[in-house]
């Protein structure tokens, strides 16, 4: 090129005058960001829409980006957010290890970020919505004890499937349930990882059978290890409901048709709608720089209740 | 004779590799305003031009339609955002000039982008940036010796160290993401200089480089000659293996260095980093005016389609269009501009063919 084309010329021109066309008039309505983990769970569906539906009654506008279950997504369309002037940040994150320049740019626009599930990978987030993971355990247990006390059985062997050791949140409906089913005075045989996924809670739950014949019951850190259980209970030729107790966690559609099919006993559902309202909630106090009331203040931790969902319950649920 | 401002036939340094076009027929009767016009390569402006004239248009038309696109901390984000694929797509604009492409950049760039982050806190930002770009040369090294001395068709040798490639970094990782977040590592994919994005910035300099390896060296005129024709260049005496060899490296060299910088931004890599990065990279080159085919291309395009996929994720994102209508978007404009591309080529033929009396 021996003499800048008029073409580059033109479009750098315009390049360099278009921060300077007028912005329209801000919208009387505080916006509230949604940086949502995925829409094509339908848990993150029910998420978006409690969220969306709580925003819109509080009087906000409710503006959602997708992360599309990937990392870099999450960065820049959270930060695409930020950018458009949101009041408060809602962000439940498919990363959390990549949640450090989200919330550093945040901070930087003295924008309050709330975190809903997942978890806050260490960063420096105004507060956390969780399910109430642990009690959510507790509730398998008296749920559990509850069955096995109208059958007589003799047994009083339990066993444990848990999610991988990293799934932190997820490790305190083991301990959970660990510690109540002992306080009513059974046995945990076995305590394993399965590693969230239904074939190694196939596995894990033939070796525990294989190894403790006489186990009654059986809870499971998610729904896919307990349908992988409930397989192998079956396999076995035995029935998840009458022989082996399988108890879930979460409320996904593989569970729901299993426990409506009989192959397992009940599973401890996650209220991700309630979640939503509950993110909103913080958000909107937040904005007011109200002070929160923490579950776990160490952690800026705030709970959500869990459902205990039955054979009584599913098919209200499937519809 | 006058200086030409545009581009004209007969100072087309690209056109020595397509002989076919330079000796048309000048009627010596037509004035010297319309000869000008007549010279002017309306071909070579669009392959150079098209795509960024596009990209202006949709920058006014972004800025009109949506009240927050045009406003600086936007601007910085979809310019830092282009950076990210950009970067490699200057090393795949080289290779598929030549005539050849790579499917493992995905997989290069999570384990780039990991051992960037794994390696900064413990020996600094400099060690981290060159080990990222080794380890993609390394693995470019590997690529082009699958295609060059094992004579692995490129599309299965890079599709098989894609797999070979993303396997090993779960291993390698453990399935775990590492993190880090010192400050001076997460400037260079973060920071401003001025209102001008560190990541965009560094872009604009590998384009540089790569539009300079191009069209200045030696090297460079071998990949548009074996692009063109890789028998005659062969014959021609180009050293063909060598060149592709070098191709790849190339390739890996600028995916582990835009790997670092998404390592940079993100504060984390993980060892499944950005799902079908390797398409959208070849999607941007392609995009950018550079033949598939090889043997016509543009770094000058190939920046210009960078900043106009990050411009479009952006004011989708911007006017709450919902993801999956999203990615139809995006498939559209692809599809879109490649028909434009055709017919305009298919145009470009019958005028030729017309213009030339065939005696």
């Amino acid at each position: 090129m021996k003499q800048p084309p008029k073409l580059l010329t033109i479009l750098l021109t315009i390049c360099a005058l278009l921060p300077a066309a007028p912005g329209i008039a801000a919208p009387a309505k505080k916006k509230i960001g949604f940086s949502v983990y995925d829409m094509q769970y339908g848990f993150f569906q029910d998420m978006e829409k409690g969220t969306r539906e709580a925003a819109e009654a509080a009087g906000f506008d409710c503006v959602l980006v997708d992360q599309k279950s990937s990392e870099s997504a999450m960065v820049s369309a959270t930060q695409d957010l930020l950018d458009q002037g949101i009041s408060a940040l809602i962000i439940s994150p498919f990363k959390p290890d990549a949640l450090g320049p989200i919330v550093d740019a945040a901070k930087a626009k003295k924008i309050p970020v709330v975190i809903d599930d997942i978890g806050g990978g260490g960063t420096d987030y105004d507060v956390i919505v969780i399910s109430d993971n642990e009690k959510g355990g507790v509730i398998a247990a008296d749920h559990i004890d509850s069955v096995l006390k109208q059958k007589s059985s003799a047994s009083k062997k339990v066993a444990s499937i848990s999610c991988e050791p990293s799934a932190v949140y997820a490790a305190r409906r083991n301990a959970g349930f660990e510690k109540h089913i002992k306080e009513l005075g059974y046995e945990v045989v076995a305590s394993l990882s399965a590693n969230s996924k239904q074939e190694e809670g196939y596995k894990v739950a033939k070796d525990i059978l294989s190894a403790h014949p006489d186990v009654t019951a059986i809870f499971c850190g998610n729904d896919p290890m307990a349908v992988g259980a409930a397989q192998a209970v079956a396999d076995s030729g035995k029935s998840g409901v009458k022989d082996v107790y399988i108890v879930g966690f979460n409320g996904d559609e593989i569970a729901l048709q299993a426990i409506k099919a009989g192959q397992m006993g009940a599973t401890i559902q996650q209220v991700p709608k309630e979640m939503g309202k509950m993110t909103v909630d913080l958000a909107s106090k937040l904005m007011k720089s109200e002070k929160l009331e923490y579950s776990n203040p160490a952690n800026r931790e705030v709970y959500v209740p869990v459902k205990l969902i039955t054979a009584a319950d599913v098919s209200a649920l499937l519809k | 004779m006058i200086e030409p401002a545009l581009p004209v036939k007969s100072a087309n340094p690209l056109r020595t590799v397509r002989p076919a076009k330079t000796d048309e027929t000048v009627n010596p009767e037509v004035g010297q305003a319309s000869r000008a016009i007549r010279n002017l390569d309306w071909d070579l402006l669009w392959e150079k031009f098209g795509i960024a004239t596009v990209l202006a248009f949709v920058w006014i038309l972004a800025a009109l339609a949506t009240p927050r696109f045009a406003n600086l901390d936007n601007l910085a984000s979809v310019l830092r955002q282009s950076a990210f694929v950009g970067v490699a797509a200057v090393g795949m604009t080289i290779a598929i000039i030549a005539g050849t492409f790579d499917l493992s950049v995905g997989s290069t760039q999570a384990l780039s982008a990991w051992t960037a982050v794994a390696i900064a806190p413990y020996f600094g930002v400099l060690p981290a940036f060159i080990a990222a770009v080794a380890v993609g040369g390394t693995i470019g090294l590997l690529n082009g010796s699958l295609v060059v001395l094992v004579r692995i068709p490129a599309f299965i040798a890079t599709l098989g160290t894609m797999f070979l490639i993303s396997g090993l970094t779960f291993i390698l990782t453990n399935g775990q993401t590492a993190r880090f977040n010192g400050k001076d590592f997460v400037w260079w994919g973060n920071g401003l200089i001025g209102n001008i994005p560190v990541p965009f910035i560094l872009f604009l300099f590998c384009a540089a480089i790569g539009a300079f390896i191009l069209h200045r060296t030696s090297f460079g005129r071998y990949v548009f000659t074996i692009g063109s024709n890789a028998g005659a260049a062969y014959v021609a005496g180009v050293p063909v293996g060598r060149t592709i060899l070098f191709v790849f490296v190339v390739v890996g060299l600028f995916t582990g260095l835009g790997a670092a910088l998404l390592g940079s931004r993100l504060y984390s890599a993980g060892p499944g980093l950005e799902p079908g990065f390797e398409l959208n990279v070849i999607a941007t080159v392609v995009l950018g005016g550079t033949r598939l085919a090889g043997g016509r291309g543009s770094m000058f395009g190939t920046v210009a389609a960078a900043i106009l996929f990050a411009t479009l994720s952006n004011v989708l994102n911007l006017n709450h269009v919902d993801a999956f209508v999203q990615r139809v978007a995006v498939g559209l404009v692809l599809l879109l501009a490649l028909s434009v591309e055709g017919v305009r080529q298919r145009l470009v033929e019958r005028w030729n063919r017309r213009q030339r009396p065939s005696s």
